[in-house]
């Protein structure tokens, strides 16, 4: 059975692709067979973490219009993981991206699309290729397919900056997805400045949202610099910023 | 939360008949547990058998009929026979440009291009 994993965050700008890009192509590393798929119609980006320039086609948006199926707009991007980092035998990985094509982003804002189709999607794409897991890079803030991620998922992970507004927004999103069941709920602090308490600051959130914290990611210059350049995480496997990713892809794996 | 029965067809005395109101997703939360988990399940595995529900839900095969029976008639799931059912229409994802005329020009013109 695929582990569905979706990455989510209240606000934009918390790091969600790069978190989804990096925890996908570690589990990749480890000999598992993975999937990124790019559910931010409106907004999409992960692609660019993987070394694209534009989306390759065909993209999710033609699945959803049914010009293709979901095996076609399933790329497989493994080299993208074994040219920084060996990748144990199994693993595989592979990218359904979202149209960069303002027409494509376009036409979905306007015309809406079938919930269920993108539904269907998840589940072919999770028997047809196998998958161990399937990452789904969300739309920040809730809306349909961000609350249709958190019903079918297996693991939440939860990114917040600390951050008042993202405090607030999350303590909402932690609602909801208890109210969906999501089984479990992890927390992510990513850009965490360097003179703050981590211990202190895990205290306070288990506190706040009465859930664990799998990673805390340290505000790094090195990290702004990569600029969505790459898998910084392979590159720089010792950096702390590539070290808690280790950790939060170890608690995906205890569960 | 309303009761299968409250989604009954409506009169808008305006056009004739609508069609039933549909569940959006964010009306899962509110859904009864036993239904929304099962929905949950169903999401994940599609197509099931009144016995996989019964084994999965935990409960005897009339008592998940009737949770079965409660998704169907709130549209969330379909019978294809009699032991079969399936995850039905669970929503669409809505048209986000409203304003006037001024967004499906713009996007008439970005799909053009």
């Amino acid at each position: 059975m695929t582990t569905v994993i979706s990455i989510h965050s209240f606000r934009g700008g918390t790091g969600k692709s790069n978190t989804t890009a990096n925890v996908a192509a570690r589990l990749t590393a480890e000999g598992n067979r993975v999937a990124v798929i790019d559910t931010d119609i409106q907004s999409p980006g992960v692609h660019v973490i993987f070394g694209f320039e534009d989306t390759p086609e065909p993209t999710l948006n033609d699945y959803l219009w049914g010009r293709s199926s979901i095996a076609e707009a399933a790329h497989e991007i493994t080299d993208r993981v074994s040219m920084d980092m060996t990748v144990a035998d199994g693993g595989k990985l592979w990218l359904i991206p979202s149209s960069i094509k303002p027409g494509d982003i376009a036409r979905v804002l306007r015309e809406g699309y079938d919930v269920g189709t993108l539904n269907d999607g998840f589940r072919t794409a999770s028997k047809d290729l196998n998958l161990d897991y399937l990452l789904i890079d969300t739309h920040p803030g809730l809306n349909e397919e961000t609350l249709l991620s958190f019903t079918i998922s297996d693991v939440l992970l939860l990114l917040l900056r600390p951050d008042r507004q993202d405090f607030q927004g999350t303590a909402v999103t932690v609602d909801v997805a208890r109210r969906l069941d999501v089984p479990n709920l992890f927390l992510v602090l990513n850009k965490i400045p360097s003179n703050v308490d981590v211990d202190d600051l895990r205290e306070q959130m288990t506190a706040a949202y009465g859930a664990e914290t799998a990673g805390f990611l340290p505000l790094a210059e090195e990290v702004v610099e990569n600029a969505s350049g790459g898998l910084f995480s392979l590159t720089s496997p010792d950096h702390p910023w590539s070290q808690e990713i280790g950790k939060i892809v170890a608690r995906i794996q205890a569960n | 939360m309303s009761s299968p029965s409250d989604f009954g067809a409506s009169d808008s005395g305006s056009s004739g008949f609508e069609s039933e109101p549909m569940l959006g997703v964010a009306d899962w939360t509110e859904l009864p547990t036993d239904e929304r988990r099962c929905l949950r399940w169903m999401l994940r595995t599609g197509e099931v058998t009144t016995l996989q529900t019964s084994e999965e839900l935990g409960m005897d095969e009339d008592a998940s009929r009737v949770v079965l029976e409660a998704l169907v008639a709130r549209k969330l799931a379909v019978f294809i026979d009699e032991k079969i059912v399936y995850v039905g229409n669970v929503g669409r994802r809505t048209a986000r440009f409203k304003p006037g005329g001024m967004w499906d020009a713009l996007a008439d013109k970005l799909i053009d291009d």
